[in-house]
């Protein structure tokens, strides 16, 4: 996988991190083009044209057409790096062998954004276009065309020692809380946050900084507090920019007040040293110390703009692709840069548009070939937008499209019109509901689209959506509009906006094999850095041979405008003595190593510590010379602090050779007790009983089983419309009427059986008309069997109080008897048997069942 | 509201509810001053759902125990009667096992499994990690590991299951292996909604829930290391890292971890023609068994969505770590004579049911179901660390926790 050089006498150490295969860089066999030839140079009107001796190797054709050809006009290099100009002579006319052998010299194609030719250029040196890091991203474009042609696979990083800093000092939490108590938790924590973040709160959620214990909510704070810069503490950030829960209409002013109140808890600290028990490594800063690990390896031949975002400020988007006329894009409305240095753009519902005339580069490449490519880096910021959701559109307004890349939902949607299309590029091709392909994080995602294969969906390397094979071969791209405008973010109308971030866009005029996407994919976005933590000092002296020094290597990037990457860690030791003949250095002894984490700024970063728990011994046995030794797998997160050129980075060890830390018991807040529920909010004493509950008292109280036919039917009827809690202030109109029918139900079941009704009604003359069967005899039979199954008795005679009392509740049912029998000697057949029914229903199913 | 009823039908109802009304309004809503008998009728309500019978000798009896100041008695034997197994413990246990937390389910193992134990007094804590389950004594159909209709039999013909529900070893019913049972966790009616689809995490959250009585959100700690977080958990949601650092983190840095024991099972469905895997069976992947995505014993859910942050922890095998015996977590109490890390389910279900929490938690449902309430007052938490602690006495019997709970909430001087 790796492979090393080490240029002897210098201090540098060679490390091939990706495959760097170099092939066709000599004289070798005819330049193999397996690009597009690009276009001819347009500036102007103008195209250079060389006209001198032909060029003598396959490397020089390459030189000429990818770069000398872009470099040489009067408007860029050519008036001062021409023959008879200024050297280099890069740019020179007459000889391109000579102008080739010139650009060698400022050239680094094993890492072309480092070549001296760039560099120089993003320093301000004579740049063509309205930004200097424009220039030097055209440039590294055409660069790595040349490199990519010439077969150069990947860079090469070389890994020099960093300069040896301590780390600095840093304002760390003091011990005590009651500058805290003053200033944050009594005035604003307890005051506006209690409700929730304390285990009494009346919706308790962590973290409990709000807790009544000062200690327990300081421990709580700490991880949301940067004493460093106030203003970004999370919890000044959350009311800030999330408008949580602010506690006047102002949130602007909420968190200002409560950064203030932060600021004057950190102001009366002073600053302390690293703690001299911690095991740590020298420091670094990633701007200064970080080595660029270029992005190489990117397939991109046939780029015809492409956006990285880099420049982080203005109202223009510009295109490096180096393909002219660039297709920059003017920002409108709510788009913003990333913040921290992050490359991209943050669409907030408004949009980045290039100017029609500009645009039609994108119809002219594309038409030209019949099939092109949309790549990009994106994060939509939710998966509720749809229309579909503009991310990139080459339209003219919303029903009218040459292509589309959008979100509906969890989905990506590609709209590509073709002959077979109507002019909005319908029927679209979308990933599957299914398979939720779009998530609201960083995917790179791309469309591409040619005759043969129709349209393709790439999610993260992987295809996600393709034409049915029936669809293919069919539609052609011969009713582009070249009058539509490239926008992102919205319709040029400024309709179907998409929010999210684009870190990065490239649209090419080839279809990208899978495997090329694939490898787009690996090499990432954005910028990353390789930071060396020198570690020799904890070591033993004869640990590592004498003379080299030991490093953990980590591949840093940051990840978004909010937190660094850290990747990849890597034990690592380097020589600087080393020649090319003499052999890697390896360790000497067995190397304990376990707990890295990550200090920021002089203290350790509060969260985020994934690699905490790493623990290995490095050895000879593991180590492998040249290599070193992976430590992890995994990737952390380390909240940014002051911004990538300020923040200081360092790490400790529980264990690094025979130095060791003793990380303290961590402090473990007291077990909170919530408050007593004040009187008025207590819950009542007694409840009601609840849908099986009822069933089960019903048929106890009548002797009908639950699994009667009728009266299982009806409960499963009513079910879900019986009480479901006990809480008898839950106790609404529908349960009522739910436990009637069930009651109703039971003595139906009870009365329609002359076994059931005879034992609970024993004598009882059901065949009887009313005013005989409800005789003073007949009545007390019916009003005092209900009466006993629902207030009960002991065998010695004592009544039950809790609940009414048999002559209340005879008094009633002798009532609702009279009212059921009011028709006299008319009343119809069967009025008896309903007036049990009833009058067992009432009862059974009133509060002297239901309430416990 | 009456208006759609007509004629007899109306007076009917009419009468029918103002009786029901009446009543309800009648009824004293105090039993401050109430005495042995009221506080026996309320007793075998409380923990029966239903009066004692009014033929029977049940009320008097628990009435001479509260008199003779033996309450624990009398509820001992009110918990005799087949409504404390058929109406308060399946209704108890019955929002466990499912998402929704909802008690309209059908009887299945895991309700039977709870109740089971429950009646026999077994050590409670082993309903996560024992292997056991109850099923009916000659019920027909069997059990099958492919439906309910085992239990749903049992519910049908309305059997009681303090004398139908025998416990038997898991491992023999179902067929996994006995080192790969964990209680009510490894019942089909827990596999069907917590092991379906997804990622296993649920069955871990839902856990939490309903055998610690805290959710994900009180578990929240940013401080613990994310090692171990999968890639399917996006570290920049919507393209800001501060909502996995401040949010997400805080509950998968813990979770993930111990979800870990559960990689080698899956709800196996046909989510095609069965969505809700009426018909689905647990499987568990033994040391023979790889999956064909992973290569390893592990299923392919824990890998899916891994391009969403690929330095995500990429999940090798079934070992588990409470990464909460550290930091505010470590108040759940736990059992530090336990290791704090192990393999499977069975180990990780164990070291739940050995915290303070977890016992606390079950005092705390059975003093809801009881009292009708949560613990309000410090009298009411001072009774739930005394019911802990007959819980711990009593070999972790949950019979004790009904016992006191319901004769703490009897009314009356009790």
């Amino acid at each position: 996988m790796t492979m090393y050089k080490q240029p002897p006498r210098l201090l540098i150490i060679v490390l091939v991190l990706l495959l760097a295969t170099i092939s066709g860089c000599s004289d070798d066999s005819a330049p193999v083009n397996h690009s597009n030839p690009p276009p001819p140079v347009v500036k102007d009107g103008d195209i250079i044209e060389y006209k001198g001796p032909n060029p003598t190797s396959a490397d020089v054709q390459r030189f000429l057409v990818n770069v000398w050809s872009n470099l040489a006009t009067q408007e860029r290099c050519g008036a001062c790096h021409a023959e008879g100009g200024q050297a280099p002579q890069f740019a020179r006319r007459d000889d391109i062998d000579a102008a080739y052998s010139q650009a060698l010299t400022i050239v680094d194609l094993q890492a072309p954004s480092q070549s001296r030719m760039v560099t120089k250029l993003a320093a301000g040196h004579n740049c063509w276009r309205e930004e200097a890091s424009v220039c030097a991203d055209t440039l590294t474009t055409w660069l790595e065309a040349w490199a990519s042609a010439a077969g150069v696979e990947g860079n090469v990083i070389v890994l020099t020692p960093p300069e040896v800093k301590v780390a600095g000092s840093s304002l760390a939490f003091p011990e005590d809380s009651t500058e805290f108590a003053e200033h944050v938790h009594t005035p604003y924590l307890l005051e506006h946050c209690a409700d929730c973040h304390s285990p009494s709160g009346s919706t308790p959620q962590q973290p409990y900084f709000a807790d009544k214990s000062v200690e327990a909510a300081y421990e709580a704070a700490k991880s949301k507090l940067n004493l460093s810069a106030p203003s970004r503490s999370r919890m000044v950030v959350r009311l800030r920019e999330e408008s949580h829960n602010c506690w006047t209409a102002n949130c602007d002013a909420d968190a200002d007040a409560l950064a203030a109140a932060i600021a004057a808890f950190a102001g009366n600290l002073e600053p302390t040293e690293i703690d001299d028990a911690l095991v740590t490594s020298n420091a670094l800063q990633l701007g200064p110390d970080g080595l660029v690990a270029s992005a190489g390896g990117r397939i991109e031949p046939n780029v015809i703009a492409k956006y990285e975002f880099k420049t982080g400020r203005g109202q223009w988007a510009f295109d490096t692709s180096g393909q002219d006329p660039a297709l920059d894009l003017q920002l409108r409305g709510d788009v913003d840069w990333l913040d921290g240095g992050v490359w991209g753009l943050r669409f907030l519902g408004g949009r980045a548009q290039a100017p029609t005339a500009a645009s039609a580069k994108l119809h002219k490449q594309i038409t030209f070939t019949g099939e092109y490519t949309i790549e990009a880096w994106v994060a939509a910021a939710n998966v509720t937008q749809e229309g579909p959701a503009r991310i990139v559109s080459y339209s003219g307004g919303d029903l009218s499209r040459n292509f589309t890349l959008g979100q509906t939902l969890y989905n990506y949607d590609f709209l590509n019109r073709t002959t077979d299309t109507d002019l909005n590029a319908d029927p679209r091709l979308s990933t599957p509901d299914a398979d939720e392909a779009l998530q609201a994080t960083l995917q790179h995602v791309v469309a591409t689209f040619n005759i043969l294969d129709g349209r393709r969906i790439y999610v993260n390397g992987n295809l996600a959506a393709s034409d049915d094979v029936d669809m293919l071969g069919e539609g052609s791209l011969n009713n582009w509009d070249d009058t539509f405008a490239l926008v992102l973010g919205a319709e040029t109308s400024a309709m179907y906006p998409w929010l999210g971030t684009l870190r990065f866009l490239a649209i090419h005029n080839r279809a990208l094999a899978a495997q090329d996407v694939k490898a787009n994919y690996e090499v990432g976005v954005g910028e990353k850095f390789y930071l060396l933590f020198r570690v020799t000092d904890s070591l033993e002296a004869d640990a590592i041979p004498q003379g080299t020094d030991a490093y953990i290597v980590f591949e840093v990037e940051p990840f978004d405008s909010y937190s660094y990457l850290f990747a990849n860690p890597f034990f690592y030791l380097l020589d600087p003595n080393k020649t090319s003949e003499s052999a890697p250095p390896v360790p000497l002894t067995d190397i304990a190593l376990s707990g890295i984490r990550i200090g920021i700024n002089g203290r350790e970063a509060p969260m985020g510590q994934a690699f905490a728990n790493v623990s290995v011994t490095v050895s000879a046995s593991n180590y492998v010379a040249g290599e070193g030794l992976p430590l992890s797998s995994v990737g952390a997160l380390i909240p940014i602090e002051q911004g990538k050129e300020a923040d200081e980075f360092f790490l400790t060890f529980d264990r690094l050779g025979s130095a060791s830390y003793s990380r303290p018991a961590e402090f473990r807040p007291p077990v909170a007790v919530p408050e007593a529920t004040s009187e008025a909010g207590r819950a009542a004493d007694i409840g009601i009983k609840t849908f099986a509950e009822v069933n089960a008292s019903l048929a106890l109280m009548t002797g009908v089983p639950i699994t009667h036919p009728a009266v299982r039917e009806t409960y499963r009827k009513v079910e879900q419309q019986l009480p479901v809690d006990e809480n008898i202030e839950g106790f609404l109109p529908a349960h009522h009427m739910g436990i009637t029918q069930l009651s109703v139900a039971y003595c139906n079941a009870l009365v329609a059986d002359a076994s059931l009704r005879s034992n609970a009604f024993d004598g009882f003359d059901f065949d009887a008309a009313p005013s005989q069967a409800f005789m003073p005899a007949g009545r007390a039979m019916i009003v005092d069997s209900l009466a006993n199954v629902l207030v009960l008795t002991t065998p010695a005679g004592a009544q039950v109080e809790s609940g009414p009392s048999k002559a209340m509740l005879a008094q009633r049912l002798d009532a609702l008897i009279d009212q059921m029998v009011s028709c006299g000697t008319n009343c119809p057949a069967g009025t008896t048997q309903t007036t049990v029914t009833a009058v067992c229903a009432a009862a059974l199913g009133s509060a002297a069942m239901l309430v416990q | 509201m009456f208006k759609q009823f007509r004629g007899r039908g109306a007076r009917l109802r009419e009468a029918i509810t103002k009786v029901a009304l009446i009543g309800l309004l009648g009824v004293p809503c105090s039993m401050a001053h109430a005495g042995p008998l009221e506080q026996a009728k309320r007793l075998h309500e409380r923990l029966t759902g239903v009066p004692p019978d009014a033929n029977g000798d049940a009320l008097a009896q628990m009435q001479q125990y509260i008199a003779n100041d033996n309450a624990r008695a009398a509820a001992y034997l009110a918990m005799d009667n087949d409504h404390f197994y058929d109406v308060t413990l399946v209704n108890w246990a019955a929002p466990w096992t499912n998402r929704d937390g909802n008690v309209f389910v059908d009887f299945n193992d895991y309700i039977a499994t709870v109740v089971g134990m429950v009646r026999d007094e077994a050590d409670f804590r082993g309903v996560l990690f024992d292997d056991v389950i109850y099923v009916g004594r000659a019920v027909s159909p069997a059990y099958n590991n492919s439906d309910n209709a085992h239990y749903e039999a049992i519910a049908e013909r309305a059997l009681p299951l303090q004398t139908t529900l025998e416990r038997r070893v898991q491992s023999q019913i179902t067929g996994l292996p006995s080192e790969a049972t964990a209680g009510v966790l490894t019942t089909r009616a827990a596999s069907q909604a917590f092991f379906k689809a997804g990622t296993n995490r649920a069955q871990l959250r839902f856990t939490l829930m309903n055998h610690l009585c805290r959710d994900l959100e009180q578990l929240h700690d940013v401080t613990r290391p994310p090692d171990r977080i999968r890639q399917d958990v996006s570290r920049s949601p919507g393209g800001d890292s501060r909502a996995f650092l401040n949010g997400c983190m805080g509950c998968h840095n813990g979770m993930d971890p111990l979800a870990q024991a559960f990689a080698y099972y899956n709800y196996n469905y046909d989510p095609d023609n069965d969505p809700d895997g009426l018909n689905g069976f647990l499987e568990y992947n033994q040391p023979d068994e790889l999956d064909p995505v992973t290569g390893t014993r592990v299923q392919e859910k824990y890998l899916i969505n891994s391009t969403t942050f690929k330095l995500g922890f990429v999940t090798p095998d079934d070992k588990w770590d409470n990464y909460w015996r550290a930091g505010a977590n470590a108040n759940l109490g736990w059992d530090l004579t336990l290791p704090s890390g192990g393999h499977g389910a069975k180990s990780m279900a164990r070291e739940l049911a050995y915290s303070d929490a977890f016992a606390s938690c079950q005092a705390t449902k059975a003093f809801k179901a009881m009292c009708f309430r949560e613990p309000q007052t410090s009298d009411d938490r001072t009774h739930i660390t005394a019911m802990v602690s007959n819980f711990q006495t009593a070999n972790y019997s949950a019979k004790s926790l009904f016992a006191d709970a319901a004769v703490y909430c009897m009314g009356g001087d009790n």
